[in-house]
């Protein structure tokens, strides 16, 4: 028996500077459910948290339709009620493109890497 | 542990196919000669691992008893019940009933280790629980031990049951519809049909048609394969009887599948089989209309299984027979219904001449007398005399009657004598008029006569021209009571018109159509009277078309009624012959009188004497029934001709006085006229008068045969014997010189009419039974002119004794300009009656009307004893009838020939049209097909041949003739208008209107009525016939195709197969693609030499063994060569062409070799072309080399592949070349179509203009093959999707940035369609395509649920604006069964 991969790994590390949550692989309607449980969780650490501050690192996500662009824009949209800053990680096509495509970049605007994250400060839109 | 490891069995030697290779563990090894599979030698282990991971049927037997073993393929393909007990048993047991025939090839194989080869051998297994005919192509090659000893051999063995059988179907099907001939008769229909069925005792071992009679009895109509007399075929089955068939359900049209079991059946022939067949079908032979005409008993193959496949094919045979049937009886019941109108048409001709002539004698014998009675002015008292006169009265009615009626008949018989003279038309008219105008005055109606003069001659015929006009004037004044009448005559153009007009009562709008037609009297119930005929209006119009002219009819009711004649001036229209250059004047005939008489007795309160208006009484005797002047017991006629009025004086009182009827001349030639106008008992001629004397008009009178006879007495006043010889000499009968007593004068003259009466008893017999002589008599003299003639000449071609002598060329003869053959051949015959001693010969002549006539003439030389003279006798007798009926069947035979050299309905009625044109030398011929469709359109399907025309270039006149035909009765002619004919008939598509326009003005004849009718009819049945082929033509393509390829495509392939156009054969052509074990595929397009069965059969064995070859081994090249020894010993399989290709489809790498065959051609998608021209060696069978080149291509991603044979490039007159360069261009300007249409367009744009002189079989395939996934409506379903069309859009070539998009948009269809398949159905299925075009991909995403049009949240619609951010053309269908979401992108 081949020991199946998983399709998309979640990690959570929750740092001194903000809580960051990575993912990697496929996220399609079969696989958004562990995104979302992991980013209610991280919502509500990144709440404990001195800077409330939420990265979310999608380098290694190599599949982003509608399903991921939901449960994101879902968390940003919550973090902004409960005054947590969620910034987005993504520099590889198969993330940026769905997100130009469908003008979010304005609401997302991923940046390049999680030092700019970090480094980054919230635009009051 | 497992059983296997129980055993000692090495895991490996069957673990190659899990399920065979279990059933083979299964086996007790032990018990066999080969022992425990853990001692098996090496050799045996590799042999059953090849054999079981080999999905190529094949079997295996090894060791000393030859122990079996087969592969999955093999018990699939053949083994049928027999597994999985056949595994490990001796071959010979397994295969125990055929071990006859292949017993012998495997003990070859062990003893010469050399292999067999056989190809369609016919083999019996029990392998279904019955005996089934099967036919394989194997070979059977040696197995050698680890030692290298042969101990076993391996069959690689495909089955080709199906396709000979297959074929030897459709051949019989195709020969069952190959009948040239046109068949005629329903016997002749199933003795062709039961003769080809004989062909095939295979699948028919025996046949019977049965055909039920009006009791419903069934009554053997043909049969094959069984004889006759066998107590399985009665001539008759009953219908309620329990007869050995079916028989009742067959006529309630029912199929019957039979089980011939029981004594009736014992006996049955076995057809080409051992065995008698054991079930039959009985089906209905089920005619248009649904009704069953009879059954078909087929005798079933008993070593055939019965499913639909064999029960369809005696369903097509029986269909084939019905249609033959349904043809030859709706011939036969067409071919009826000309014969009977023809009939009908004769008949009434026929019946009309008798009464008529019936008529006029004992008419002609009532009134003379009347008249004579009714002159006498005493011994009458006034009631005899009132009874006199209403004999009178009536009898002039039933003469007008008769005489009208002998007149249809003339004309109906084309024997009309007109006599064409120009007259003043206008005089001529007012002339009659007047003769109505008291009968109109008493009627109290005004008569406006305006005719003023004409300044050109009008051509008429003086008596028919008085029908016509009487009749109009009588018909005015018998339906008007108040107003006027009127006669007008105008020019009008190149026309003199003539109106005959009333204030009457009118003619309702409804009777108009029918005014004309004959014996149609238009019910009115205000008229002056209920008498007549229903013809005088028909006899007008008939009149005035023989004159070249037309008659209208305007009216209103309660308003009136006009009648317009319009006449051409000139006799340019009218038959030459007819027109004679001047006219004379005359009086009014007697024709007059009974049309007065009748009209006055309808003026009531008027007691009108009756009396004649300024007619002579004798006129009114019809002028040809004259009796003749019998003899004795009538006043015996004298001429006298004498310039001496005292001497005509006295001979006319001394004879007058003497009782005889006296005529007076002044010279001899008034006496010659005089005599020649009609013959006198006696003429007494002076010697010495003006002009002529006494001498020269004996001797004239005695030249001429009429006159001959006639005795003349000559006075003169000259004495002497010399004058009495001259006298003599010249012919005189009797010599008186004067002065002469009276007494004397009468003794000589009642002498002479005496003598002659005895002298002339016997040349009277003579004329009387030349006159009763049925056919036609004359005499010619040496000079070939014409001197005498009988009746029936006159009545045959017009031309009477009033015009003797005739000298040559005849009148009769057809005129060297128009007919210049006709004239050539009446002119060497001619020749021949001159000098030959006797003959007879048949050649057309003209009747005097100008219609064409066929007459035989029979002459003889004789000697004139009077005169000493040579002279030819002949007779001769209208053969037109007969002439006819030869045309009719030549032409009919000619018309079968084009019809059955017709392939389309169109080519079938243009080539009818040029027969009909051919046949009545027309001017033009059209042929419009009149159907629903072309009623909304307006514009009818139209055929022309002769003079070109279109369908809006036509008068409207004929537009509307030819559109009313189209709704009236089929096959009836109208030759209403003059010069022209046209028919409606029976076209599979509507109505079909023939019209043809001839060249000449001439009427359009019974015998002319009957051609077109029977053609007509033979041309409606023929266009069924065509169209029939055209279908069957479909079906044994269908079939053919059904043969020809791979039962099951491959992906991505696009293939066709046209066999040639004509004739429709089986070609050699074939293409096949092949999966091979390594999911790579081999494709083949090959051209063996010739057409028929003999190619098709070559062909089927090279597609095979070609197919088993690169299975065994997927290399083009070694198949080749393979080939090329199987080629050298399979007649005529020597010089096929071959492609051979092995794609990988995922790399899109291309091995191939060619044997000779044209260069298939690749166009990539960038547009670059490039000819597959490597590789190219020698056709099949000619080289002895063992190798062959092989060649390496790569089908870059979207690049297209077609694969032909020669048919469809090559041409006459044109190199290769040039037509690959075609098809080249072609591939290229329709890379982006889908394969399919590219096929369409390939085949349809490179077809010549006939059609495909060749067969041409072609393959295309596009790199990559399209995706296709299919899968359940889960989540976990969408990874794997997307990796799959990832690694696709790559073989298409896509770059990374394009295959994300495709990839993210696909994703979001396939996760809608998931989210559709959970909401409607939880086992619902998706299913993905996606093909490449050279410049773009299509993706099409379906599932079975309903869309649900994202209206709610922002979020649902982001999917589709992904798809449509991503993708061009994005289309999504949402229907109930399910969603369709179609989109592509362009690649740059």
């Amino acid at each position: 028996v081949i020991r199946r991969v998983a399709l998309l790994e979640v990690k959570q590390d929750v740092r001194d500077v903000a809580v960051i949550v990575s993912a990697g692989g496929e996220i399609d309607s079969g696989t958004v459910d562990t995104l979302v449980s992991h980013l209610e969780s991280a919502l509500e650490a990144a709440s404990d948290h001195p800077n409330r501050v939420l990265v979310l690192e999608l380098a290694d996500v190599t599949y982003f339709g509608s399903a991921g662009l939901n449960a994101v824009l879902g968390c940003y949209e919550r973090g902004r009620s409960g005054g947590i800053s969620v910034r987005l990680v993504a520099s590889n096509a198969e993330v940026t493109m769905p997100i130009e495509v469908t003008k979010l970049d304005n609401v997302l605007r991923p940046y390049r890497t999680v030092t700019d994250a970090l480094d980054g400060t919230d635009e009051q839109r | 542990m497992t059983e296997d490891a129980e055993r000692g069995l090495p895991a490996a030697v069957f673990g190659a196919d899990p399920d065979v290779g279990r059933d083979l563990a299964q086996v007790d090894w032990a018990v066999t000669p080969l022992g425990p599979p853990s001692g098996w030698p090496l050799s045996l282990q590799t042999a059953v691992s090849i054999l079981l991971s080999s999905r190529f049927p094949m079997w295996m037997a090894w060791g000393p008893e030859l122990t079996f073993f087969c592969n999955a393929a093999y018990r699939r393909d053949t083994l049928g019940r027999k597994y999985p007990w056949a595994l490990g048993r001796p071959a010979s047991e397994v295969w125990s009933e055929i071990w006859d025939d292949i017993g012998p090839r495997i003990d070859r194989v062990l003893s010469t280790e050399q292999a067999t080869w056989d190809v369609g051998l016919l083999l019996f297994l029990e392998r279904s629980g019955y005996p089934e005919e099967t036919y394989h192509t194997f070979s059977y090659s040696p197995l050698r031990d680890d030692e290298g000893h042969v101990v076993g051999m391996l069959c690689v063995v495909s089955e080709d049951t199906q396709q000979v059988i297959g074929e030897r179907r459709m051949a019989t099907l195709r020969d069952l519809g190959s009948d040239p001939s046109v068949i005629r008769t329903e016997e002749e229909s199933l003795a062709f049909a039961h003769r080809q069925l004989g062909q095939n005792l295979r699948d028919l071992p025996f046949t019977l048609t049965y055909l039920f009679d009006e009791a419903g009895d069934a009554r053997l109509a043909g049969a094959s394969g069984i004889r006759a007399g066998h107590p399985a075929v009665p001539t008759v089955l009953p219908a309620d009887g329990a007869a050995i068939w079916p028989v009742q359900q067959a006529a309630r049209g029912e199929q019957v599948l039979l089980d011939l079991v029981g004594a009736k059946y014992s006996d049955l022939p076995t057809g080409d089989w051992p065995e008698p067949p054991v079930k039959a079908m009985v089906v209905p032979l089920i005619e248009r209309g649904g009704t069953s005409s009879g059954f078909l008993v087929a005798a079933l193959n008993r070593y055939r299984p019965i499913n639909e496949k064999n029960t369809g094919f005696v369903l097509l045979v029986a269909a084939h027979i019905a249609a033959g049937l349904g043809s030859a009886r709706s011939y036969r019941t067409q071919q009826k219904r000309a014969e009977e109108l023809a009939e009908l048409d004769r008949a009434k001709t026929r019946f009309f001449s008798n009464i008529s002539h019936e008529f006029r004698t004992p008419l002609t014998l009532i009134l003379d007398p009347v008249a004579e009675l009714r002159g006498r002015s005493s011994g009458l008292d006034d009631q005899v005399r009132e009874d006199l006169d209403v004999v009178w009265r009536n009898g002039l009615r039933l003469t007008k009657l008769v005489n009208t009626l002998l007149d249809f008949s003339r004309i109906e018989a084309g024997r009309a004598q007109a006599r064409y003279e120009p007259v003043e038309l206008s005089a001529v008219t007012t002339e009659l008029a007047s003769v109505f105008r008291s009968a109109v005055d008493r009627a109290g109606l005004d008569f406006v006569v305006d005719c003023p003069a004409l300044d050109e001659p009008v051509y008429v015929d003086r008596d028919m021209w008085e029908k016509v006009v009487l009749n109009l004037l009588s018909n005015a004044l018998k339906f008007t009571f108040d107003g006027s009448i009127s006669v007008r005559v105008r020019r009008q153009g190149n026309d003199a018109v003539v109106t005959v007009a009333d204030t009457g009562v009118g003619v309702p709008a409804g009777e108009m159509p029918r005014l004309f037609e004959r014996f149609h009297r238009i019910e009115s119930a205000h008229a002056r009277s209920n008498e007549g005929s229903g013809i005088g209006l028909a006899l007008v119009q008939e009149l005035v078309h023989l004159h070249g002219g037309t008659i209208t009819a305007e009216s209103a009711e309660g308003a009136g009624t006009a009648f317009t004649i319009s006449l051409p001036f000139g006799s340019a229209h009218l038959p030459v012959a007819s027109v004679t250059p001047t006219g004379g004047s005359r009086a009014a005939s007697g024709v007059a009188e009974p049309y007065v008489q009748e009209a006055l007795r309808w003026i009531p309160g008027d007691d009108t004497d009756g009396r004649p208006i300024h007619v002579a009484e004798s006129a009114v005797t019809p002028d040809n029934a004259k009796l003749p002047d019998s003899g004795s017991g009538t006043t015996a006629r004298v001429l006298i001709a004498d310039d001496n009025a005292d001497m005509r004086e006295y001979l006319s009182r001394q004879l007058s006085g003497a009782g005889y009827r006296v005529d007076t001349v002044s010279d001899g030639q008034q006496a010659l006229e005089a005599v020649r106008a009609g013959l006198p008992d006696v003429v007494v001629s002076d010697v010495m008068m003006p002009r002529l004397d006494g001498l020269a008009l004996v001797s004239t009178l005695r030249a001429d045969s009429r006159t001959a006879a006639v005795p003349v007495l000559l006075l003169s006043a000259r004495a002497g014997q010399e004058a009495s010889i001259e006298g003599f000499q010249a012919g005189a009968d009797d010599y008186l010189v004067k002065p002469f007593a009276a007494a004397e004068l009468l003794a000589r003259v009642r002498a002479n009419i005496e003598l002659a009466r005895l002298r002339n008893h016997h040349a009277r017999w003579r004329t009387a039974l030349v006159d009763s002589l049925q056919e036609a008599f004359f005499v010619c003299d040496d000079n070939g002119a014409v001197i005498e003639v009988n009746a029936a000449f006159t009545d045959i071609i017009g031309y009477g004794s009033d015009g003797l002598p005739y000298h040559l060329p005849f009148a009769w003869w057809p005129s060297p300009d128009t007919d210049p053959e006709a004239y050539r051949q009446v002119e060497s015959a001619f020749a021949e009656l001159l000098t030959e001693e006797h003959g007879n010969f048949t050649v057309p002549v003209n009747h005097r009307d100008g219609h064409r006539l066929w007459v035989t003439v029979s002459f003889n030389h004789a000697t004139d004893p009077e005169t000493g003279h040579r002279v030819t006798v002949g007779t001769f007798r209208d053969v037109t009838a007969e002439h006819y009926t030869v045309q009719r069947e030549s032409a009919l035979a000619s018309l079968n020939q084009q019809l059955a050299q017709a392939d389309t309905l169109d080519d079938a009625v243009r080539a009818a049209a040029e027969e009909l044109r051919k046949l009545w030398r027309a001017h033009r011929v059209v042929a419009v097909t009149l159907s629903p469709a072309s009623a909304e359109t307006g514009a009818p399907q139209f055929i022309c041949v002769g003079e070109p025309s279109q369908w809006s270039h036509l008068p409207p006149r004929t537009q509307q003739m030819i559109r009313s035909l189209g709704e009236g009765d089929l096959l009836t002619p109208d030759t209403a208008q003059p010069g022209m004919a046209a028919i409606a008939l029976q076209h599979p598509r509507g109505v079909l209107v023939l019209h043809i326009e001839l060249t000449e003005r001439r009427p359009f004849t019974a015998e002319d009525h009957m051609l077109l009718t029977v053609l007509a009819g033979r041309l409606g049945q023929g266009l069924q016939r065509v169209h029939q082929l055209d279908q069957q033509r479909e079906t044994a393509l269908a079939l053919q195709n059904a043969i020809l390829g791979p039962a099951k495509l491959p992906n991505g392939f696009a293939v066709r197969y046209q066999p040639a156009t004509r004739p429709l054969q089986v070609g050699g052509d074939w293409y096949d693609v092949v999966d091979l074990d390594d999911g790579r595929i081999a494709l083949i397009v090959g051209d063996c030499v010739g057409h028929g069965l003999a190619a098709a059969t070559v062909m089927g064995q090279l597609r095979s063994a070609c197919r088993a070859l690169l299975l065994e081994n997927p290399s083009p090249c070694a198949a080749l060569v393979a080939m090329d020894q199987f080629a050298t010993r399979l007649p005529g399989a020597r010089c096929t062409t071959a492609f051979c290709a092995v794609l990988s489809p995922d790399t899109g790498e291309l091995v191939y070799s060619s044997a000779g065959h044209p260069p298939p051609i690749m166009v990539l998608a960038d547009g670059t072309t490039k000819l597959l021209d490597g590789a190219r060696a020698t056709p099949l069978g000619l080289s002895f080399d063992r190798s062959r080149p092989e060649y390496r291509e790569t089908l870059s991603p979207r690049a297209t592949l077609l694969l032909y044979t020669d048919g469809l490039v090559e041409r006459r007159r044109e190199p290769l070349d040039a037509g690959i360069a075609r098809a080249v261009d072609l591939v290229q300007q329709n890379r982006d179509s889908a394969l399919d249409d590219l096929a369409m367009q390939v085949m349809s744009r490179l077809a010549p203009g006939g059609g495909y002189q060749d067969d041409v079989a072609l393959l295309l395939y596009r790199q990559p093959a399209p995706l296709e996934v299919e899968f359940p409506a889960e989540a976990s379903q969408l990874a794997p999707t997307r990796a799959a069309l990832k690694g696709w859009l790559s073989q298409a070539g896509m770059d990374a940035d394009q295959t994300l998009k495709v990839l993210i948009a696909t994703g979001e269809a396939l996760a809608n369609a998931i989210e559709h398949g959970h909401r409607a159905l939880m086992e619902g299925t998706i299913s993905l395509r996606a093909t490449a075009f050279a410049g773009r991909v299509d993706v099409t995403v379906v599932d079975a649920g309903s869309w649900k049009t994202p209206v709610s949240a922002a979020h649902r619609g982001r999917g589709i604006a992904l798809m449509r951010a991503l993708m061009q053309d994005v289309i999504i269908q949402p229907r109930a069964s399910g969603t369709t979401v179609h989109m592509h992108t362009r690649i740059a």
